[in-house]
């Protein structure tokens, strides 16, 4: 029984990780209907912030992974996709695409290929005993962090004025825009809270692998990306939802599946997830699409 | 000075013209009705106004200032308010946030939306009671109803209707339109963009009437010759 609980706490942790990474690529798909294939690289810029920031104190490191992946992202944001607003979702793709081997690209050529180690937050490293369970600290602090940072984003979100014309943003756009509400505003604030989720994200993971690499980015936006797609792209908390469903999913496939076939758990998953979708393609949860013709 | 004056303008989707060559205008505090089959042009000539289609050529002024390049949340900003055709009400926002979304376009900061909510519900006692419901569990009628109460709550200085009146119940058309007397009476400048003829033509003070992109009438007061160019219009010139 204990070690169902255990794995089911590991299933968890995974589950907020894929949360927060599906709702930063949520948060810019429903306002602006693009796929930020860059948003793994604000991820990884997170994950070198904090190798730099290894020997400052644990809140200045989270203020460095913060900030790092939030300019970043605020940057790419004017720079990249605001001058090709309103053009066609190939472009906006392909634009994203390239930002992120370009980023991925100087990553490699600032730190070089191999990994960069650092030994950061040494107080979230081992264990813990919980009601008779052996707990790893990181993951309490995963689930904790990241549930807090649901509830935060959901509050501003539902209860400030501000939230709400992202919510109305992300249902439909052009009305939203009609009634007055700021583009620049809600797309910046939008890619701002987008590269907050990854700062986090990317702090989390460091103190998980210890290591910072180029390639930093790919795992997360790739599972991000099928559990925003599980969730219902354009859904916030289907998301989330999706993000949660694909971490308990992945953890349950390791621990049960023959030992000569778990390496390839992953496959398994995305195997699942591919017969998920064919029977439910719009996701849990199904989003308000924003009609185009106002 | 005119509320609204379009001149010359054109609008394409791709090679396909939607608009050739329209002019009108609105005096400040009259209604205005435009009319037209499906296909006519009127929406599209509405989301020109607005500043969400970009004209080939043309112009359009607000209060005698050419929005040429003016964005669309900045034309709403200057208190052009749309009450665009489907509604397009946030469904997965209550009532109240929807109402409250009104604030981003008023002229006054945003001070002065309570107090405009509050008439609001005055006018549409059915909102009140659902404030804090789900917007998109209001029905057709309703959710109408909202559309209106929401452009009205951004204190416009003109009001664009598009087709207020479609799939709504007769009990609703008639609110509707009973509304649209009120703010008339009031002095707010509105275009009204309608396919049904007998009532906006009551309603106008003037009439305009589109035919494959084209006006083909305007006039004030002369129910017969808008509905003949109507039946046209719709019928076709061998009629």
């Amino acid at each position: 029984m204990s070690s169902v609980l255990e794995n089911l706490i590991s299933g968890i942790t995974s589950g907020s990780l894929y949360a927060l990474y599906a709702l930063g690529i949520a948060v810019i798909f429903g306002i602006m209907r693009l796929v930020n294939f860059a948003h793994g690289e604000l991820i990884m810029s997170g994950t070198y912030a904090v190798f730099l920031a290894a020997g400052l104190p644990v809140p200045l490191q989270i203020a460095v992974a913060l900030a790092a992946p939030l300019v970043l992202a605020l940057g790419m944001e004017r720079v990249a996709f605001r001058p090709i607003r309103g053009a066609s979702p190939g472009t906006l793709l392909v634009t994203s695409f390239a930002l992120s081997f370009l980023l991925q690209s100087l990553a490699t050529l600032i730190f070089g290929t191999l990994p960069k180690a650092a030994n950061i937050a040494p107080a979230l490293q081992g264990s813990v005993g919980l009601l008779g369970l052996t707990v790893a600290r990181l993951d309490l602090v995963t689930i904790a962090v990241t549930l807090a940072l649901l509830g935060g984003v959901g509050a501003f979100l539902s209860r400030t004025r501000f939230g709400a014309q992202m919510r109305a943003s992300a249902e439909d756009f052009t009305m939203a825009r009609l009634l007055g509400v700021k583009a620049d505003r809600v797309i910046a604030a939008a890619f701002a809270i987008s590269g907050m989720l990854a700062g986090i994200a990317g702090f989390l993971l460091m103190a998980q692998t210890g290591t910072a690499t180029p390639t930093d980015g790919l795992y997360p936006l790739l599972f991000g990306l099928v559990a925003t797609v599980v969730g219902g792209l354009g859904s916030l908390w289907g998301a989330v939802l999706g993000g949660y469903l694909v971490g308990l999913l992945s953890t349950l496939l390791q621990v049960t599946l023959p030992d000569s076939i778990r390496p390839y758990h992953d496959a398994f998953v995305f195997g699942a997830i591919f017969f998920f979708l064919v029977f439910r393609p719009s996701g849990l949860v199904v989003p308000r699409i924003a009609r185009t013709r106002v | 000075m005119r509320a609204l004056e379009v001149e010359g303008l054109c609008v394409s989707y791709g090679p396909v013209p939607a608009l050739r060559d329209v002019s009108l205008h609105v005096e400040q505090g009259e209604l205005v009705g435009l009319l037209g089959p499906n296909g006519a042009g009127k929406s599209t000539l509405v989301n020109a106004v607005c500043g969400v289609v970009k004209p080939s050529a043309g112009t359009v002024a607000i209060a005698g200032a050419a929005m040429a390049g003016v964005s669309c949340e900045r034309i709403a900003r200057l208190g052009v308010s749309l009450v665009p055709e489907g509604r397009h009400i946030f469904g997965s926002l209550t009532v109240r946030d929807n109402l409250r979304l009104g604030a981003a376009a008023r002229r006054d900061g945003g001070a002065g939306t309570d107090a405009a909510i509050e008439r609001v519900i005055e006018r549409f006692p059915v909102l009140g009671r659902k404030l804090d419901g789900g917007a998109g569990r209001l029905s057709g009628g309703e959710q109408q109803q909202l559309a209106i109460a929401r452009a009205l709550v951004t204190d416009p200085f003109l009001l664009l209707l598009d087709e207020p009146s479609l799939g709504l119940a007769p009990l609703i058309v008639d609110l509707v339109f009973e509304v649209l007397a009120e703010l008339r009476a009031e002095g707010l400048t509105v275009l009204l963009v309608e396919q049904h003829a007998t009532r906006t033509l009551a309603a106008a003070d003037r009439s305009y009437v589109l035919r494959s992109g084209n006006v083909v009438y305007e006039g004030a007061g002369d129910e017969h010759g808008a509905k003949e160019q109507l039946m046209i219009a719709s019928l076709g010139e061998d009629l």
